[in-house]
């Protein structure tokens, strides 16, 4: 039988992992808006909206 | 609900304007995918700023729907730590989109092989993806051929694992030829790391973990 001690200094060190809270989630949609807004223009939205439809009516035809 | 706060993007701005280098990404995408992501406590305004730039300058569609869900506290952690500390997705891509990936620094290259799992696993075609800077190694991903062929041999049925966990594909192991534009050694000022798949693009000379530069 394989038997085998870890060391301490073998040990794995745990990550620090933690989910996003829904408010934090809403944070990064309100960057991202923000951002947009600043460097494509306030009207970015439409665009982007115009571009979604065209790029799903192209991908669709493929 | 507070918004985020104006000075959170005000430095991502002059780092972006200072490292962006839009004539070293030759291949086509119509699709640009930020890493939207949380450093600790606030949100990661580089790869946003990056993105939209981007975004601006090829009149790509900019996807801001994606967002890595868990927060990892990746600074400093060693190999095996990055493995226990994956970053997750959630949010949806048009299937068929041709994605070009967009985050701030890439070191052993996680996030952006997840990021790409998770949007492939939806039917879009990840092209490619850049980085303002890479960590040591960052540019060096692909396995060295000694390595892929020791893995090949002893783990052929392994090998397979990432395509379905993933969406990676055996060839990442049978391809070699990653080099950088920057030849970083460290993390470096102006490295702009990127990388694209064989065959989707044939005018493409960049660097690639996915493909080959021969």
């Amino acid at each position: 039988m394989l038997a085998y001690t870890m060391s301490s200094s073998d040990k794995l060190k745990l990550p620090e992992i933690r989910f996003l809270t829904p408010e934090e989630d809403q944070q990064l949609t309100d960057l991202a808006e923000d951002i947009a807004q600043q460097m494509l223009g306030p009207d970015w939205k439409e665009r982007q909206e115009q571009r979604r439809a065209a790029l799903s009516a192209k991908n669709v035809q493929q | 609900m507070t918004r985020p706060k104006a000075e959170w993007g005000e430095a991502a701005f002059e780092v972006v304007r200072e490292l962006i280098k839009p004539e070293k990404i030759p291949f086509g995408f119509d699709t640009v995918v930020p890493v939207m992501q949380f450093d600790r406590d606030k949100p990661n305004a580089l790869p946003l700023v990056y993105a939209t730039a981007l975004a601006k300058h090829f009149d790509a569609f900019l996807e801001t729907g994606i967002h890595q869900i868990n927060v990892v506290s990746h600074a400093f952690a060693d190999a095996q730590t990055r493995i226990l500390g994956q970053p997750m997705f959630i949010g949806k891509i048009q299937a068929g989109s041709r994605i070009l990936i967009v985050d701030d620094v890439v070191t052993y290259g996680s996030t952006l092989a997840n990021l790409r799992g998770w949007l492939e696993e939806q039917g879009a075609t990840v092209i490619g993806a850049t980085t303002l800077a890479a960590g040591f190694g960052g540019t060096k991903l692909a396995l060295p051929d000694i390595v892929r062929d020791r893995l090949l041999d002893r783990f052929p049925r392994q090998a397979e694992a990432p395509r379905e966990r993933a969406g990676l594909f055996r060839r990442v192991f049978h391809e070699s030829g990653s080099t950088s534009s920057g030849g970083a050694k460290k993390r470096t000022r102006n490295a702009t790391p990127h990388w694209c798949r064989p065959g989707i693009d044939a005018s493409s000379r960049a660097p690639s973990i996915f493909g080959t530069d021969k």
